[in-house]
């Protein structure tokens, strides 16, 4: 049987995450494995905060700025979300190709707008929240209102999201001007009510309008200022691959590492001991191993892969080898340096907390630079022996420090 | 057959045997001047182009430069492929920047390389992604790259496939230009194309 459009996108989605976190299941494991309970704390606190949030914004007690922070905020996560994960939503590579296919644009509006809800995964528990907690609680005209608020407010933030990513400039404008004028009105008044319905219909009309054509706006780009264009030249283009084919890894690397500095600093804001503060260091110095001793590598080896024509050019591969070694590194070793200080400055005086945290960062500085070697030489192994060291590493420093 | 400049680089592949393609055992010298590469799809002329840039090791033999090996990835050789890398989000005047960044001691003035994009007709989008350029226009911006770089060893792969005859003819007086004292190695199907060069023809297969 042929596939349908939506189908053909669908499968699209599923083999490029698939891709895309190939390398990082184990990680996302052994850190998994690691917090445990403290992870699942942070994640379901995260998503209560974004519930209570919405549930905010249509009650009339809520400020202007509040409910305008709200929609910010959610504007903001929400794109992010879809930008990160555009290339697998949106398919952008292989839409020039379809655009030649006899694809109603009603098709293409759907698939998209599916995909999208699809990526914004577990920030659908949220809303999910808010209308169980109405359910419960009995509807009533206010509860409704609420319901109906955060309703337009995700349909006006996937109008923008969409018209964005599409690089369609005039039409994200129209649909960010929509978005405004359902910040600065709400439902308490009958003027107010018809401004938010006039902006969802003004949004969805400049949506349709959006996909009305089959070539971006933005086949023309401007180029970056001199001082960026320069450094991309002599990192041997790795700077432009980090910001397009290789941007998303190393979003998902940078956003591990960050979270796990976050989720250490929480950690010793919750429980302010000496055994946190090395367990944290610990905890955090592992993810980072894990999830950046495989980036040189990977970096390198893409590079080359899509430059194969200079890749024997000595100069090439000296500037690619120095940036993509420096680069990861350089969030490693920054990652470590972040994650010390907050562990210092929550340990009391009397602990020789400077003295103990020597031996977990020479650990993992050394497991970092064995893992960066072996995968730049191709030992297969490592991608399980460092994952594996690491977590081992952090449940035994964590025990005996 | 063109006639060899004393004290220009000398091409030496001695006893190569290519990794594909039926190519074996090859002995040929190159020297300064235009040099085609022909023979039917599949007999190895792209690996060939490869493996004297740097970017494919042959099976054996040895390739020379003046007498001395050519390391893997010499800085006197580039290779124009035939089709653009599969990197449709880069601008393509930052491409054809870093491409010729690669050959600081060779590289044409700026007038030059302004000069080359005008008279290919591409200087319009160099603020473009390579995606969204024609083969043919993409295929300039390769070019115009390697006529800006100018090493003295630059190998072509189908060089004039999707151009237009103006182009054609503007890439034939840039190559008549390059070939008094460079090694132009060319591989095509279409050797009549070339005929105002006076190249020399090696037939694979």
């Amino acid at each position: 049987m042929a596939l349908t459009y939506y189908q053909i996108r669908s499968l699209h989605f599923k083999g490029t995450l698939a891709t895309w976190f190939k390398d990082l299941n184990k990680a996302i494991f052994s850190v998994a494995s690691i917090v445990g309970s403290e992870l699942f704390v942070i994640v379901a606190f995260l998503l209560m905060a974004i519930a209570g949030a919405l549930s905010l914004l249509g009650s009339p007690t809520t400020s202007s700025a509040k409910r305008a922070f709200i929609i910010l905020a959610w504007q903001i996560g929400t794109y992010i979300v879809l930008r990160s994960l555009r290339e697998a939503a949106l398919m952008p590579r292989a839409r020039h190709f379809f655009d030649t296919l006899p694809v109603s644009r009603l098709d293409k509006l759907r698939a998209d707008s599916w995909i999208a809800i699809r990526c914004y995964s577990i920030l659908w528990l949220p809303v999910a929240w808010v209308i169980g907690s109405v359910a419960y609680r009995g509807v009533s005209s206010e509860r409704l209102l609420s319901l109906l608020s955060i309703a337009e407010l995700v349909a006006l933030s996937l109008c923008v999201n969409l018209l964005m990513l599409r690089q369609r400039r005039r039409e994200s404008g129209v649909a960010l001007l929509a978005l405004a004028v359902f910040t600065v009105s709400n439902f308490q008044s009958v003027l107010g009510t018809c401004a938010q319905f006039g902006a969802l219909a003004l949004a969805n009309a400049s949506l349709w309008k959006g996909y009305e054509y089959a070539q971006d706006d933005a086949d023309k780009i401007r180029a970056n200022s001199a001082f960026v264009e320069r450094l991309a030249i002599d990192s041997g283009l790795l700077i432009s691959f980090l910001s397009n084919e290789l941007r998303v890894t190393f979003l998902i690397r940078i956003a591990t590492v960050s979270g796990s500095l976050v989720a250490c600093a929480l950690l010793l804001g919750i429980r302010e001991s000496h055994g946190s503060a090395i367990g944290a260091l610990v905890f955090v110095a592992a993810v980072a191993t894990i999830a950046l001793y495989s980036l040189p590598a990977l970096c390198r080896a893409t590079v080359l892969s899509k430059l194969d024509f200079v890749a024997g050019h000595p100069t090439f591969r000296r500037r690619l080898s120095i940036a993509a070694f420096i680069i990861p590194t350089l969030i490693f070793v920054v990652t470590l340096f972040i994650a010390y200080c907050l562990a210092d400055v929550f340990t009391a005086p009397e602990f020789l907390f400077r003295q103990h945290a020597f031996l977990p960062l020479i650990f993992f500085s050394g497991t970092y630079l064995v893992g960066v070697v072996a995968t730049r030489i191709g030992i297969q192994s490592a991608t399980w022996i460092i994952p594996l060291a690491s977590l081992v590493a952090a449940i035994v420093l964590s025990g005996l420090i | 057959m063109t006639k060899p400049i004393l004290n220009g680089p000398i091409l030496t592949l001695q006893n190569v045997t290519l990794p594909r393609g039926p190519v074996a055992d090859l002995s040929v010298e190159f020297h300064p001047g235009t040099h085609l590469v022909v023979g039917p799809n599949g007999v190895g002329k792209t690996s060939l182009l490869n493996s004297i840039a740097g970017t494919l090791k042959p099976k054996s033999g040895a390739i020379l430069m003046n007498g001395q090996s050519i390391a893997a990835g010499s800085t006197d050789v580039l290779l124009s492929p035939n089709a653009p890398p599969p990197i449709p989000w880069i601008r393509a005047g930052l491409l054809l920047e870093f491409i010729a960044s690669l050959y600081p001691a060779t590289r044409k003035d700026s007038q030059y390389q302004k000069q080359v994009v005008e008279q290919l007709g591409i200087a319009e989008f160099l603020n473009t992604n390579m995606g969204a350029l024609s083969a043919g226009t993409a295929k300039k911006m390769l070019l115009a790259a390697a006529f800006v770089a100018a090493p003295p060893i630059m190998l072509f792969d189908e060089p004039t496939n999707e151009i237009d005859a103006k182009s054609v003819s503007v890439i034939m007086s840039l190559m008549t230009e390059a070939s008094t004292d460079k090694i132009l190695v060319i591989t095509t199907h279409q050797p009549s194309t070339f005929t105002s060069l006076t190249p020399t023809i090696l037939r694979l297969g």
